[in-house]
């Protein structure tokens, strides 16, 4: 399968292009788009405003322009070329217009994704960028962008989207969790791997580039802690020749376990009257490298009285070493098709779900950006901390709010971060 | 490309469903008269209002309300697992989040249907979470403010048309 389409690149500027219409051979009075799109009123204002770029200070009746009749020569290859143009710019301003086969893995710029995730709809995007800041950001822009059905009751929502990414290693912690808790932050540091805070709830968690993550958002109404999951258990059975899947099964905290081991943990979000269910799934992951990176239930040495939310520990698996699946891209385009599938049938009316694809050229969205500085800022990271009392062997204590030692064994460190007096 | 041969379920059933039918959550919705959102005043509040997103709203003389989220609500979110409350005197907007429930790995955002002043928060809710499932109506408020503004009346129900609200959602 191709991995991406480069057609949203644009090297040349629009303006640039936009003049080259001067000088075709097209009636003195009519802009190129007329006659394509003339007959969708939702064009109309966009006609007028090409209609008067053309036509508003020089003539297109200029005589060193060719004339159609003795020109018939060259009359096809302007056409095509026309055609092109007008096309790349259709799909600027209205991504989804093409075929499915043209626009399954469109690379969106930051105006398509834009005008997709405002619109109605249902879509499935893949990010190829591997920066967690990033991805995370995206999720949180097309979740808040996504239409809010008109009230809760609606039973016929039609805004289910999918997005799929895949992050370089990092650690994601839930909205109201602990780091220092949860996290050996100095080994984090000392191997350079980041730790997000994510905006949903739910544990801590290893991503690296053999772990997919996938976000499925629908109506607060239609919200399911179960569903998507159930999908992915019965596409992953469906797709398996060899009976690898036979112990594949769904527990009752929503992971998906492989033989007993989890293989996919998954959080969820409730805002607006929409909501998401995101969850991993280990593919590939060198787990061996996951070591050392989140602490055990207790740890020795260090006593934490808390009310933020805990982890549950599972051992894990990847579905590679049980001979399921072992490329990432396989899962994506298993549970993509899943997706449309899903969402298409019994609805031969419906648009047809496609799926785009998207990298950091998008991230210029001031939301997105807005975003990920959030998500890499002290504030949120660490004063986002719930309240804790934290007791270490040989009697050094700490009383911590908003990330802000309150009380401490050393009154001279009251008011400090406890970052910076916990030295991480 | 790997190609799939419909292997889903259709017919999942919503949590919010799931409470519906077997919870009787439709009902119950009214406040507790025993808890502080009742007795602040001793005749009661003014008035009971609920939004769409399953909030109470309970007004009290002098601008004084008490925010909360519904019985309905607390039910389907099941067991609340971390609060997230406003700082007292932030500001609160009309539809704007003030905080959150965190229950089985769901974060649930809740929004304000006043623009007002935060004049105190239920601490106890800290240190005991699940008191929003047992008591939602009264004992497990979030917030009481001081308000300036309620939200639009037409986007407020009384008790009568947000239960009835609640019984039009079934298939």
């Amino acid at each position: 399968m191709q991995k991406f389409r480069a057609l949203a690149i644009r090297t040349t500027p629009l303006s640039r292009q936009l003049r080259f219409y001067k000088k075709l051979p097209h009636g003195q009075n009519s802009a190129p788009f007329q006659d394509d799109l003339q007959a969708d009123p939702k064009y109309q204002s966009l006609n007028t405003m090409y209609s008067d770029m053309f036509t508003s200070n020089e003539s297109l009746t200029d005589k060193n322009f060719p004339s159609k009749e003795n020109n018939s020569d060259q009359h096809v290859g302007f056409d095509d070329d026309i055609a092109a143009i007008n096309q790349e710019i259709q799909d600027f301003f209205e991504p989804s217009v093409s075929s499915q086969d043209k626009t399954d893995f469109t690379l969106l710029n930051a105006a398509q994704l834009e005008s997709l995730a405002k619109k109605d709809g249902k879509f499935v995007v893949q990010s190829l960028s591997n920066n967690p800041y990033f991805n995370l950001a995206l999720e949180d822009y097309i979740f808040e962008s996504t239409p809010r059905p008109e009230d809760f009751s609606t039973n016929d929502y039609q805004n289910q989207r999918l997005i799929f990414y895949i992050n370089s290693k990092c650690c994601v912690i839930g909205k109201n969790q602990n780091p220092w808790k949860e996290l050996y932050l100095e080994n984090l540091k000392a191997q350079g791997i980041p730790f997000l805070r994510r905006r949903s709830g739910g544990g801590c968690v290893v991503h690296d580039l053999g772990n997919v993550n996938y976000s499925f958002l629908t109506s607060r109404k239609e919200f399911d802690k179960t569903f998507f999951n159930k999908l992915i258990v019965n596409s992953l059975k469906a797709n398996d020749k060899d009976a690898c899947t036979k112990d594949l099964k769904l527990n009752e905290r929503g992971d998906i376990t492989l033989n007993g081991y989890k293989v996919s943990g998954s959080a969820f979000k409730v805002a607006k009257n929409k909501s998401y269910h995101h969850g991993t799934m280990l593919i590939s992951s060198a787990l061996p490298q996951f070591k050392n990176l989140l602490k055990p239930d207790t740890v020795v040495g260090e006593q934490w009285d808390c009310n933020s939310v805990e982890s549950v520990r599972s051992h894990i698996c990847n579905l590679k070493d049980h001979n399921v699946m072992s490329e990432t891209d396989d899962f994506v385009q298993l549970i993509s098709t899943s997706f449309k599938d899903h969402f298409s049938e019994g609805n031969e009316s419906s648009e047809p779900v496609h799926i785009f694809q998207c990298d950091e050229s998008v991230s210029k969205i001031p939301e997105i950006k807005a975003t990920m500085e959030k998500l890499q800022s002290a504030e949120w990271k660490y004063e986002h901390t719930p309240r804790f009392n934290v007791t270490y062997n040989g009697g050094t204590w700490y009383q911590v709010e908003k990330g802000v030692i309150v009380d401490s064994y050393n009154k001279a460190q009251t008011g400090q971060h406890f970052a910076t007096a916990a030295k991480i | 490309m790997l190609r799939l041969q419909s292997p889903f379920l259709k017919n999942t059933v919503s949590l919010f469903q799931r409470s519906v039918r077997f919870n009787s959550t439709t009902i119950g919705n009214g406040l507790t008269k025993t808890e502080l959102p009742y007795t602040f005043t001793a005749s009661g509040p003014i008035q009971v209002k609920y939004t769409p997103q399953h909030e109470w709203l309970a007004i009290h003389p002098n601008n004084i309300a008490f925010i909360g989220i519904t019985r309905y609500a607390a039910v389907a979110l099941g067991d609340a697992t971390y609060i997230e409350l406003p700082e007292v005197d932030s500001s609160l907007e009309i539809g704007e989040s003030f905080g959150s429930v965190e229950s089985v790995k769901s974060a649930s955002e809740i929004y304000s249907p006043v623009k007002g002043t935060v004049l105190d928060v239920n601490g106890e809710l800290q240190d005991k979470p699940q008191m929003i499932n047992h008591d939602p109506m009264g004992q497990g408020w979030l917030v009481k403010v001081n308000f300036e503004e309620l939200e639009r009346e037409d986007h407020l129900l009384d008790l009568e048309r947000y239960e009835a609200s609640l019984k039009n959602d079934t298939y």
